[in-house]
């Protein structure tokens, strides 16, 4: 039989609760997660090793509870990508258990990717995301060796901070290139769940004495003695501070890159959660519900509910956040020295970037096409993922980030093997020629 | 319970049940997984297999991120720069 099962790509909130509401509707989903365990980066104690026990919310809870339910109806495959789709429908699964088929509706919930600005000495062994530094303290309780410095922007950096003392491994600072702390009025305008969650976390770092130096920027980082050394900047002030590992987090951006709808021909796409647009777990689950709602509409399975709207209160907290977090006016735009790396794939610098758009100007227009094919930013294995948000920034005038990153399968790097061992279940296996 | 390792670059590096090679190179203080094709380090950044810079030669598997994939029991894990295997850059 051809397998037409839908798809759901990403097991994090959105993801998981897609697939119980189309369980509860009789269907059998395909859940698909390229990590070993359920749970996405924001439930990853969801997938916490067995020697712990993580301390879930009532939310995590709820969701994994009623994924257990409907556990034997979903075709769960972990350690597993959804790489591409081809002109046919057929969708390729790469990995542990890859496998070829006709998914009849596809949901993509891969959620949200950190933006991380680029600055001397990102590329360094011990500098990762915040978030990287969160994922290893949910997933395996531990945290890299050693001081840890957190910096950067946004409402995540200040969770993780609180979650290290927690964990008896305080920062050594947040530093916070905008002042959340100056407003407190427009603060108490955010939900209630929300400033008890923020007061749980400054309550938290204010009784572990950890610095928060708001209106500061990280500018550079670079190697002395064996030690990570972060070169902070506040209104023409200069600091050095020595750790071992800093965890950058300048925000959170769609996971979008190369699910569109318009790539997948006759099949029925939907987005959900944060990959869709970014308000965080509480939408995400709401928006997984409603892109499973929208499959079962497109498949007419049931009577279909018609869509509904992101809850407004989801929207209105981003953008309250948004304003709080503004990056603080003392502070310089970044004056990042040409050598600095843009495109940590394929390691070109600012200078680089420069250089082309200058040699371009002289002869004829710079555009997105000629940024990619010549000068390979965005051509890396992370598919422009960290860079392409700067590149657009640096060539506003001439390039779009939309031209700039494409739209173009495989969505991630696919081995050779993996293609040729994925099982096919795209064919009849009554109809197929004997090979 | 005998402690379980995995081989990086020969050298045996214990792990815990649930740990991804990542996680059990971070516990032995590694933090660099060698170089990239580029000359720069291969490490972790994102740690949710999005930016492929902790990649990984990985005996049975092949290249692999290191921060999505579970240890095994004797496996030979490599950097990409030991082993002499490289990303292939693609157009």
């Amino acid at each position: 039989m051809i397998d037409t099962r839908p798809l759901i790509v990403g097991a994090g909130p959105a993801g998981l609760r897609a697939a119980i509401t189309l369980s509860d509707a009789g269907l059998h989903p395909v859940l698909v997660d390229h990590a070993p365990g359920i749970g996405g980066a924001v439930y990853a104690n969801l997938r916490a090793q067995p020697n712990l026990t993580p301390k879930l919310t009532r939310e995590a809870r709820i969701l994994r509870q009623d994924f257990e339910r409907i556990r034997p109806r979903v075709d769960l495959r972990l350690s597993t990508a959804f790489a591409a789709f081809d002109q046919a429908g057929t969708a390729l699964l790469t990995g542990q258990a890859g496998m070829m088929f006709k998914p009849r509706a596809v949901i993509f919930a891969t959620g949200a990717r950190e933006r991380i600005q680029p600055r001397p000495g990102w590329t360094l062994a011990g500098v990762s995301s915040a978030g990287a530094l969160q994922i290893a303290l949910k997933t395996t309780g531990t945290l890299p060796l050693g001081r840890l410095l957190l910096a950067g922007t946004g409402p995540l950096l200040y969770a993780i901070a609180a979650q290290m003392v927690a964990a008896g491994r305080a920062p050594v600072a947040v530093i916070e290139t905008g002042n959340p702390l100056r407003h407190p009025l427009m603060a108490l305008r955010l939900p209630a769940p929300v400033l008890t969650e923020a007061a749980r976390y400054m309550g938290r770092l204010l009784l572990a004495g950890v610095p928060i130096l708001s209106g500061t920027d990280l500018t550079r980082i670079e190697t002395r003695n064996g030690a990570l050394i972060a070169h902070t900047s506040r209104q023409g002030r200069w600091a050095e501070i020595a750790v071992d590992h800093i965890g950058l987090h300048d925000g959170l951006a769609r996971n979008d890159f190369g699910i569109s709808a318009e790539m997948t021909g006759q099949t029925p796409v939907f987005q959900a959660g944060d990959c869709r647009s970014v308000l965080g777990r509480w939408a995400a689950e709401d928006d997984g519900k409603r892109a499973a709602e929208q499959v079962l509409h497109a498949l007419k399975a049931t009577l279909g509910r018609a869509a509904i709207a992101p809850d407004q209160r989801f929207v209105k907290t981003q953008t309250l956040l948004a304003k709080l977090f503004a990056r603080a006016p003392s502070l310089a735009a970044p004056d990042l020295p040409d050598n600095t790396v843009i495109c940590r794939c394929e390691n070109r610098s600012l200078g680089d970037l420069k250089q082309a758009l200058q040699a371009a100007s002289e002869q004829t227009q710079t555009t997105a096409r000629t940024l990619r094919l010549t000068e390979r930013f965005g051509m890396g294995p992370c598919q422009g993922r960290q860079c392409l948000d700067w590149v657009a920034a640096l060539t506003a005038d001439t390039t779009s980030f939309a031209d700039l990153r494409g739209n173009r399968w495989p969505i991630k790097p696919v081995r050779v093997r993996d293609i040729l061992d994925a099982p096919d279940f795209t064919v009849d296996p009554s109809h197929q020629d004997l090979k | 319970m005998s402690v379980q390792t995995i081989l990086w670059n020969g050298t045996p590096i214990a792990f815990l049940p649930g740990d991804t090679i990542a996680s059990a190179l971070s516990r032995a203080g590694i933090t660099e997984f060698g170089l990239r094709q580029t000359a720069l380090p291969a490490a972790i950044f994102c740690g949710i297999g999005q930016c492929q810079n902790c990649l990984v030669s990985i005996e049975g598997i092949g290249v692999a991120e290191a921060c999505l994939t579970l240890c095994d029991a004797a496996q030979s894990v490599r950097s990409l720069s030991d082993h002499r295997l490289t990303e292939s850059a693609h157009d």
